[in-house]
């Protein structure tokens, strides 16, 4: 029986973790181009940096540095990058997903809150991401690079001002 | 709405995900493994011109300063210019350390003020350019000497070398002034945005925004240390 190739190891890595680079690419991007190019370079990152990568850490903590790291240094490249080349594909794509009526008004809750995250700074950004997605504290800290107690101060932060933006929802 | 029902909102968006979401596993392999080339590849290579510039420039003034030893201005003003082209020199490797080196697994802070500090490089060079002003002198004696064969110096009286003593004066509290004021911590003043973008453009004045954002985020740390 053949051995996967590192090439093979890697598109499964990508296959299992889709919605984490998907949820990095949509959380810093506003526009379908932008989003291709990141989904592009994030990938590429994760691909050089993927034969260096130690079992001992946690796989989503590995791919969230390299998938944040690269979102952040990518939105601050976006407005002189040149105009993009239509040719390229998207790699994640959502698919057409039916929506009852009961669903709307879930969709557009998700939808503002999108936004609210999207008018986060680039690193406040990340927090919230992290925090939604279900990582810990110690987690959160560790992709970051600040302390556990500065997690929390600045969750209860974003929390105050989430309430009051939809506080009439 | 509270924090928990945003995580009960999301958590519906990530199995919306989980249905719709899908990968084309072929357009990844044929848009990005094949990629080796990077920006930070071309950085490096860059980088190592200017290095061998301000190395030949470093080697020059070395050689001017033993063949004109036994005359103070000369050596002195060789000494000068010797001394910035060493700092050049020094920043110019530092960056490519810097650029072998990045790391984009490391946690976010770290590798976003690596990122920062490459991307202020055009800064640091225009603020050692500036520093050279009260410095003209040491340029004027060094190119007569050079071009002309002539101790400017030496050709003029006390009085001409103390109006460029002033100027000198005057220059170096100008820059003194601007080297603290052109800094990303004054970003919000319009006419320091207008000067840095003048320098690197729009990605220096960006990268630099995220610099004070970064050092917000940081600074809660230290606030707790000491509460602690």
């Amino acid at each position: 029986m053949n051995l996967p190739t590192l090439e093979e190891k890697f598109t499964a890595l990508v296959r299992e973790n889709k919605k984490l680079i998907y949820k990095a690419c949509h959380s810093y991007t506003t526009n379908k181009d932008d989003f291709k190019d990141l989904e592009q370079e994030i990938i590429v990152q994760l691909w050089r940096a993927f034969p260096r990568y130690n079992p001992a850490y946690k796989l989503s903590t590995w791919m969230y540095k390299i998938a944040l790291n690269t979102a952040i240094s990518f939105y601050r490249k976006e407005k002189q990058r040149p105009p993009h080349n239509t040719l390229d594909g998207q790699m994640l794509e959502i698919i057409a997903d039916p929506v009852s009526d009961e669903d709307t008004e879930l969709e557009s809750n998700i939808q503002a809150l999108h936004t609210f995250i999207q008018q986060l700074g680039e690193m406040n950004r990340a927090l919230m991401l992290l925090y939604l997605d279900g990582n810990s504290y110690k987690e959160i800290a560790d992709i970051l690079g600040i302390s556990e107690s500065n997690v929390a101060t600045k969750i209860s932060r974003i929390k105050l001002i989430l309430k009051k933006q939809f506080s009439n929802l | 709405m509270e924090l928990e029902e945003f995580k009960t909102l999301w958590s519906h968006y990530d199995k919306k995900l989980d249905r719709a979401l899908r990968f084309n596993a072929e357009m990844m392999r044929s848009l990005t493994l094949g990629k080796v080339q990077s920006a930070l590849k071309r950085l490096v290579v860059y980088r190592s011109a200017e290095a061998f510039v301000a190395f030949t420039f470093t080697v020059l003034l070395a050689m001017f300063i033993e063949g004109n030893i036994s005359e103070w201005a000369l050596a002195a003003s060789g000494l000068i210019l010797f001394a910035f082209t060493v700092v050049g020199l020094a920043g110019n490797i530092q960056q490519i350390v810097f650029l072998s080196r990045l790391d984009y697994d490391a946690p976010i802070i770290i590798l976003q003020k690596q990122l920062l500090h490459i991307r202020s490089h055009a800064l640091l060079h225009a603020r050692i350019a500036a520093l050279l002003f009260p410095l003209y002198m040491a340029y004027l004696t060094v190119g007569f000497k050079v071009l002309w064969d002539v101790n400017i110096v030496e050709t003029r009286d006390s009085a001409w070398l103390a109006t460029q003593a002033a100027i000198s004066l005057v220059f170096l509290a100008a820059v003194v002034w601007l080297w603290r004021t052109v800094t990303h911590e004054n970003m919000h003043i319009a006419w320091v945005r207008a000067a840095i973008r003048q320098i690197g453009g729009e990605s220096l004045a960006s990268a630099l925004a995220l610099l004070g954002e970064i050092e917000k985020f940081e600074r809660e740390d230290e606030v707790l240390a000491q509460e602690a």
